[in-house]
């Protein structure tokens, strides 16, 4: 299937959000993209969770992907599917798989206090944060997918959501890595 | 980056004026943070009260204001909102800091 395609949800509102992959653009994209979710999702727990995985990744994006270049665009597309919800992130930035980043990649606490580390926090919030977490290098773009499951009373998927176009989830299968 | 300071029972209380604490922000929050507590009481607490959502390049910032005020002193954090809580909690950064429910907790000592 074209995981590349605009997934649309209701009557025709696209589900996409673009935007440049800067710290200004990227925390405004964030908030338009929690805006679309909170119709949808209504556990402020939920929520929470949701927009710190999603930010984390989207901050990732920014920091990696157009490191040597002109800041490029980044796509945040969302599906719900049953009692789950896929964000999908694109990005036109050289190859990176996170999925390397395993659950023991968090940082260690146990050193003096001018020794405690200030990153690398990230991937291990996206971790404990989403269900599961995907990668697919596509046609020159980074797929990233975060898997988030809305566990039935925090999700208010609304009578009139339809489907239209992909409605599959997307691929499970990780790259190898 | 907005903050206020006040002073109460031999603390230096920051309190941050924005909802947001994110990559937009954090190296700006570090650096205005060094200014804000330089030379001030040994003890800093550090009012969340008002702040919404932090991200991990703001929790490094506020990691950054512990190291660098030093040995001898001290940030404590106070009013952790959710969201704000639960970053510290999954990164174990809440081991780290100690953490207040309320400002009045902090002022008076009582351990979240």
């Amino acid at each position: 299937m074209n995981l590349s395609t605009p997934i649309r949800i209701g009557s025709g509102n696209a589900t996409e959000f673009s935007f440049a992959a800067s710290e200004l653009d990227a925390r405004a994209g964030i908030q338009r993209v929690m805006s679309f979710v909170g119709t949808k999702v209504t556990g402020p727990d939920l929520l929470g969770s949701i927009e710190i995985a999603l930010s984390e990744a989207v901050n990732n994006v920014v920091e990696h992907a157009y490191a040597d270049q002109q800041p490029g665009k980044v796509a945040v597309s969302c599906v719900y599917l049953a009692d789950m919800l896929y964000i999908k992130l694109r990005d036109s930035g050289p190859a990176f798989d996170p999925v390397t980043c395993q659950e023991d990649c968090a940082p260690t606490l146990d050193l003096p206090r001018d020794a405690l580390p200030e990153g690398g926090f990230g991937w291990p919030l996206i971790r404990e944060l989403t269900q599961d977490v995907t990668y697919h290098r596509v046609g020159g773009e980074n797929h990233l997918t975060l898997h988030f499951s809305l566990g039935g009373e925090d999700f208010d998927l609304g009578s009139e959501t339809v489907f239209h176009g992909d409605t599959k989830p997307p691929q499970s299968d990780h790259n190898g890595a | 980056m907005s903050l206020s300071s006040s002073i109460a029972h031999d603390a230096h209380i920051v309190t941050v004026h924005s909802p947001r604490i994110d990559a937009a922000i954090a190296i700006q929050f570090k650096e205005d943070m060094r200014q804000e507590t330089d030379g001030t009481p040994d003890r800093v607490i550090l009012d969340l009260s008002g702040v919404d959502f932090i991200d991990s390049s703001g929790l490094g910032a506020i990691v950054a204001t512990m190291k660098h005020l030093g040995d001898g002193r001290t940030l404590d954090l106070a009013g952790l909102t959710p969201t704000v809580e639960k970053v510290f909690r999954l990164t174990g950064m809440d081991s780290i800091f100690n953490l207040f429910s309320t400002l009045e907790d902090a002022t008076s000592d009582n351990r979240a």
